[in-house]
């Protein structure tokens, strides 16, 4: 089988035509076989007919001859005989064994082959014919054949027959081999077909021809439809690889490109030629730099520097087109540039890392809010540290609120008012002292600019002394000294309510705060500063009255000539007068020791008032030899918590001011009385004169400082007297009330507050 | 032979300008408050009135030279001297609005009240309204 499978031609066209040979040449074989037996055969039984009729033929001649012995002529009709005949000798023998021949002597035309020689030879006899006249023999006739001369022609003419076959076979084959070839060639396009297809160069026209047999013309048509749209399928897939703008490559087993597409051959800076058939690892060295064999990757991330461009970042994956047998087929090569994404993820990496320490360092900075002072000692990361921060956050909010409640409840009890600016000098902040203040809304004087509000407190100021306002006051500041006190500047205000103001300035550093205006109500304090000047005024002034005198009178005593009487008067003017200044600066003294102490050197002892009423009034020396006051002593003791020497202090005051103002005489009387005051039980000394009495706006000046009832100077005083009374009485908790009516006298009283009954001792010591 | 005013509360103060003034010779009298003195000035008709500034009642000093000044019968004749223990530069500007013709501080030098006194009372007073000048005093 195998060596016969093997002899058959490969191809479709060789077989069909080796068929069609065999055929035709078995054909012809048998055709000039047969012809060339039947040739045979005819040849040789016509020579052994023409042998039979030449030997009759010549019989009389030769029996003729024979009978008369002429054996001349029996050899010329023998040599007749042969002549151009196929006999190679006609001869006769006589019954004496006499032999007349006659060969033929010219050479055969053409010389056949020995076997065909022989086989003519074999088949053919000699022709012997008896002679016979009248019943006598004279010899035989003898014929003996040519056999080359029989087989001469027989081989010629199978000669021409098989050129003939020859020709016929030869012309067949031609003739058959060119539709063979052009019909059955069609077959063979198939594979320029597929180069075609390969090459991308597909003519779906180029199978069709209008003599291709009609089965081709079916499978061609399916062959085309199918290559068609596999073309399809590659120009799509052509499209999408030129479209996409990762560098794909395809390549085959060894690692070369067959194929890539237009963003590859960007980023390699080839040409599409240059680069197929070109081993991808020489052209991607980064790509492949690790991989020693083309093991399929994925993802892998690679920097590649392609000419003439900035470098670009690879994500590359490496994927094997596997044949049937599971050996790899080639490679599919996928380039992503990544640059962006990378230069994006480094970005973003950066970021992350920089929000990790800003995060890490707003945990300390929380941390550090949070226990001020202490060192932080716990490091905590990893991912509580956000809900770390969150709870910081929310526990330090929960304090700023907290700080934020008490900030707010600081400002609004406090009574200095502030409005606080921002960069950009309006207000960011009103203090609801502010607001209460100036009589601003806190809502209008908001976000409004510092020259709206300098308008505005300057509309509520005093118009004859205006304020100078934000410039003014921050010129100062810039002038002023480093570590010099701010100076003090006042405002009037005349509305909303009369009102003295300090108004200062201070310049923040901070973008939120540029500068912050407060306002101090010192109203209170302006009015005790003036109300001090004028005492000092006042004080001066009174001191300036008996200096007026003393001066005065000594400077007559000592340029004019006056007589001893007027001498005498000034000099008793001048010693009065150096007695009041005396008055004067002590109870100024006693005054000022009592105010500045406000009590606190006093020294309080808890005593019978009762007791010491009585032993003030023996003490005391009633003017001008008058009565001592008359007393109407209580039935039981009086205890009060006092300074002793303060409080008789006080009532001598009184005593000697019930003498002095009741100048025509009169009793002066004083009692205990009791009463109470405010839910305290108070016990009073009453001191009462029928004096020159006090009109009703002078009683409400009487502790006035300097004030006098008498202002004629017939009374002597220095006008403190009440004042360092009414002083004494509060400090000791008790108050001075007056009763009086004008002509008829005046009644003081000083009420103190009761205590406990006071222990043995101290009663004594009373 | 001048005649003088003093209006002053405080006696002691009141003689001492007498005093003072006696020894020049003049005519004098007293009055202890600005009411008593407006009154025995309208009475009176002095060449010269010494006012004490400060004094208690109805009208101090400064009132009662400004009713004099406003006096068409005294503003030509009656020369005023102040006199205060209030002697800020804005006292004495007060005093010279109201017309006052010299202004003293407390405490003052007899001897420079009597030789101002003088030198004012030397200056030529205005005539007198003929009227007035003939009629008898």
């Amino acid at each position: 089988m195998m060596p016969a499978l093997r002899l058959l031609p490969r191809t479709l066209v060789g077989r069909v035509f080796a068929l069609y040979t065999v055929t035709l040449v078995a054909f012809v074989a048998l055709g000039l076989g047969l012809f060339y037996r039947y040739q045979f055969t005819v040849e040789l039984e016509e020579a052994q007919l023409r042998a039979e009729a030449l030997s009759e033929a010549i019989v009389p001649s030769i029996s003729d001859s024979a009978v008369i012995g002429d054996y001349d002529s029996i050899r010329r009709t023998l040599q007749h005989a042969v002549y151009h005949s196929s006999f190679a000798s006609a001869s006769y023998l006589d019954l004496a064994g006499g032999v007349v021949r006659a060969p033929r002597e010219d050479a055969p035309d053409v010389a056949p082959p020995e076997w065909l020689l022989n086989s003519v030879a074999s088949r053919l006899y000699d022709t012997n014919r008896m002679i016979k006249v009248g019943g006598r023999d004279y010899g035989v006739l003898r014929l003996s054949f040519a056999p080359e001369r029989i087989a001469g022609p027989l081989w010629h003419q199978t000669r021409i027959a098989l050129a003939l076959g020859l020709l016929c076979v030869t012309g067949g084959l031609l003739l058959i081999r060119f539709p063979l070839v052009r019909w059955l060639g069609n077959l063979g396009r198939i594979q320029a077909f597929e180069q075609a297809m390969q090459n991308g160069e597909l003519d779906p026209a180029m199978l069709a021809m209008d003599d291709t047999p009609l089965e081709f013309r079916s499978t061609f048509e399916v062959l085309g439809r199918a290559a068609a749209s596999l073309q399809s399928q590659r120009v799509q897939a052509a499209v999408t690889l030129g479209a996409i703008a990762d560098s794909v490559y395809t390549l085959d087993a060894a690692g070369r490109i067959v194929l890539a597409n237009p963003a590859a051959c960007a980023i390699t800076g080839h040409e599409l030629n240059g680069l197929l058939g070109r081993s991808a690892r020489e052209l991607l060295p980064p790509v492949f730099d690790a991989a020693s064999d083309l093991t399929p990757w994925a993802g892998r991330r690679t920097t590649l520097t392609p000419p003439d461009r900035p470098p670009v970042v690879l994500d590359t994956s490496l994927s094997a087109i596997l044949a049937p047998t599971g050996e790899p087929a080639g490679y599919v090569l996928v380039c992503r540039d990544v640059t962006e994404r990378h230069a994006l993820d480094q970005r973003l990496r950066a970021e992350l890392q920089a929000r990790e320490t800003a995060l890490d360092a707003l945990r300390k900075v929380l941390e550090g809010l949070e226990h001020p002072g202490a060192l932080l000692t716990t490091e905590t990361h990893g991912g509580d540290d956000l809900q770390a921060i969150s709870a910081m956050i929310s526990r330090l909010v929960a304090r700023l609120q907290v700080r934020g409640e008490q900030l707010d409840a600081i400002f609004a009890l406090s009574a200095d008012g502030f409005i606080s600016f921002d960069a950009r000098r309006r207000a960011n902040y009103v203090s609801p002292a502010f607001a209460r203040l100036t009589g601003l809304p806190e809502a209008e004087v908001l976000a409004v600019g510092e020259s709206e509000i300098e308008a505005w407190l300057r509309a509520l100021c005093d118009e004859r002394n205006p304020w100078r306002g934000f410039d003014a006051m921050r010129r100062d500041l810039r002038q002023q000294c480093e570590g010099a006190p701010p100076r003090r500047e006042l405002i009037e205000l005349v509305r909303p309510v009369k009102r003295v103001l300090e108004v200062g300035l201070r310049e923040g550093s901070t973008e939120v705060i540029s500068q912050v205006l407060s306002l101090r109500d010192v109203t209170h304090e302006s009015e005790v500063d003036q109300m001090k000047s004028e005492f000092l005024s006042t004080a001066a002034h009174e001191l300036r009255t008996p200096m007026a005198s003393i001066f005065g009178f000594a400077e007559l005593m000592i340029h004019r000539r006056l007589s001893p009487e007027r001498q005498q008067e000034v000099l008793a003017t001048i010693h009065r007068q150096t007695q009041l200044m005396i008055n004067i600066v002590n109870e100024l003294l006693d005054l000022a020791r009592i105010e500045a102490r406000r009590g606190k050197d006093f020294e309080l002892q808890t005593l019978d008032l009762a007791a010491l009423v009585a032993e003030v009034l023996h003490d005391f020396k009633p003017p001008q030899e008058r009565a001592l006051p008359g007393i109407e002593q209580p039935a039981q003791t009086a205890p009060v918590r006092v300074d002793r020497d303060k409080l008789v202090q006080a009532i001598g005051n009184v005593l000697s001011n019930a003498y002095k103002y009741s100048p025509e005489g009169g009793a002066v009387g004083l009692r205990l009385v009791r009463g109470t005051h405010d839910g305290q039980a108070m016990v009073g000394i009453e001191i009462r004169d029928q004096g020159i009495g006090l009109a009703p706006h002078q009683m409400a000046r009487v502790s006035e400082r300097f004030y006098r009832a008498d202002a004629s100077g017939s009374i002597p005083g220095t006008g403190l007297g009440m004042s360092i009374v009414k002083e004494i009485l509060e400090l000791l908790g008790g108050r001075l009330a007056l009763a009086s009516t004008p002509g008829l006298g005046t009644t003081v009283t000083l009420w103190l507050p009761c205590v406990a009954a006071p222990s043995e001792r101290s009663m004594e010591r009373a | 032979m001048s005649k003088v005013l003093i209006v002053e509360d405080q006696s002691d103060i009141r003689r001492l300008i007498r005093w003072a003034l006696e020894f020049d010779g003049h005519e004098i009298r007293e009055a202890a408050n600005g009411e008593t003195g407006l009154a025995v000035a309208k009475v009176w008709r002095p060449d010269m009135m010494v006012l004490d500034v400060m004094m208690p009642g109805r009208l101090d000093g400064l009132q009662v030279c400004e009713q004099v000044k406003a006096d068409p019968l005294l503003s030509s004749s009656t020369r005023v001297l102040l006199l205060s223990a209030r002697t800020q530069q804005r006292d004495k500007d007060a005093g010279l609005r109201a017309g006052a013709d010299a202004y003293l501080g407390k405490p003052f030098s007899p001897l420079e009240l009597s030789a101002t006194i003088t030198r004012l009372l030397a200056r030529t007073p205005p005539p007198p309204a003929t009227g007035l000048a003939e009629r008898p005093d």
